[in-house]
């Protein structure tokens, strides 16, 4: 595809009871694209269906996560999501709780500007 | 090449001198010699603020806001990979970036500190009053937090 690449924004979730794959995901997701805002639709006036967005989260049973719904998270663009395997769960020995962390990158694509 | 000026509220003393910019900016198209206030603004138009990226971070022990504001910048840079000069056809060291830095007490931010941490861009550091400062109760130095947004700006010429 001749799109291009203008962004990475990167982010990190967890959920800590519920072993809640897709809830991590969800706030891995949030934690990425609030570090970030872009003017430049507005700026431009550029139409934000114009662009794609791409969403890869690591978990550590990436088919336990329900991609269509976090798809509907993103504000803006056409999004795809996909789950790989990643992230990292943590055992606490004494409880025997497992608090899982996700990893979320999502990438946003523009045609080429210049 | 324009410039876009902010100024800070309680921007101490070691921001950008602004006039430094506007000597520049004359030299580049003086508004009287070149045309009226009206083209003149115009080329400042021309410089778009296409994307904003925040960042936290705080200085526990020390009290140290630059540290804390260094902790921010690097938090909003290292959760964001931007690539905006390469889609508009642009040398990344065309980015003008404006580093708006809040701590309660933005006097003591070292702007020079700050900028250095960019390896590319025309880099302007803003402090004003704000983070938050958490006090101890043992009477230690308070925890400090600082607030931190990263605005990349091209001169998009045309397409003002």
């Amino acid at each position: 595809m001749s799109d291009q690449r203008f962004i990475i924004a990167m982010g990190m979730g967890n959920d800590q009871y519920g072993q809640d794959y897709t809830k991590a995901a969800a706030r891995a997701i949030e934690d990425a694209i609030r570090h970030s805002s872009i003017p430049m639709f507005d700026a431009l006036g550029l139409d934000a269906a114009q662009m794609r967005v791409s969403v890869t989260v690591g978990v550590q049973e990436p088919d336990k996560v329900d991609c269509a719904a976090l798809a509907q998270t993103l504000p803006r663009g056409q999004a795809s999501v996909r789950a790989v395997f990643g992230g990292l769960n943590v055992t606490n020995p004494d409880t025997g709780n497992v608090l899982v962390i996700a990893s979320a990158a999502v990438e946003a694509f523009l045609p080429k500007q210049a | 090449m324009a410039h876009v000026l902010r100024s800070g509220r309680d921007a101490g003393s070691r921001r950008v001198n602004p006039v430094t910019l506007l000597t520049h900016k004359i030299q580049a198209r003086h508004p009287v010699r070149d045309g009226t206030m009206a083209q003149a603004r115009g080329i400042l138009m021309a410089q778009k603020r296409l994307l904003t990226e925040f960042g936290m971070g705080s200085s526990l022990r020390r009290q140290d806001y630059t540290e804390a504001a260094r902790r921010a910048v690097k938090d909003a840079l290292w959760h964001n990979s931007i690539n905006l000069a390469e889609l508009f056809g642009k040398d990344k060291s065309e980015m003008q970036i404006t580093v708006e830095v809040a701590v309660q007490q933005p006097e003591r931010i070292d702007t020079d500190t700050i900028a250095a941490i960019f390896p590319y861009g025309q880099v302007t550091v803003l402090p004003v009053r704000g983070g938050l400062d958490v006090p101890r109760s043992d009477g230690g130095n308070p925890i400090v937090i600082a607030n931190v947004a990263i605005s990349v700006a091209l001169d998009l010429g045309g397409a003002a």
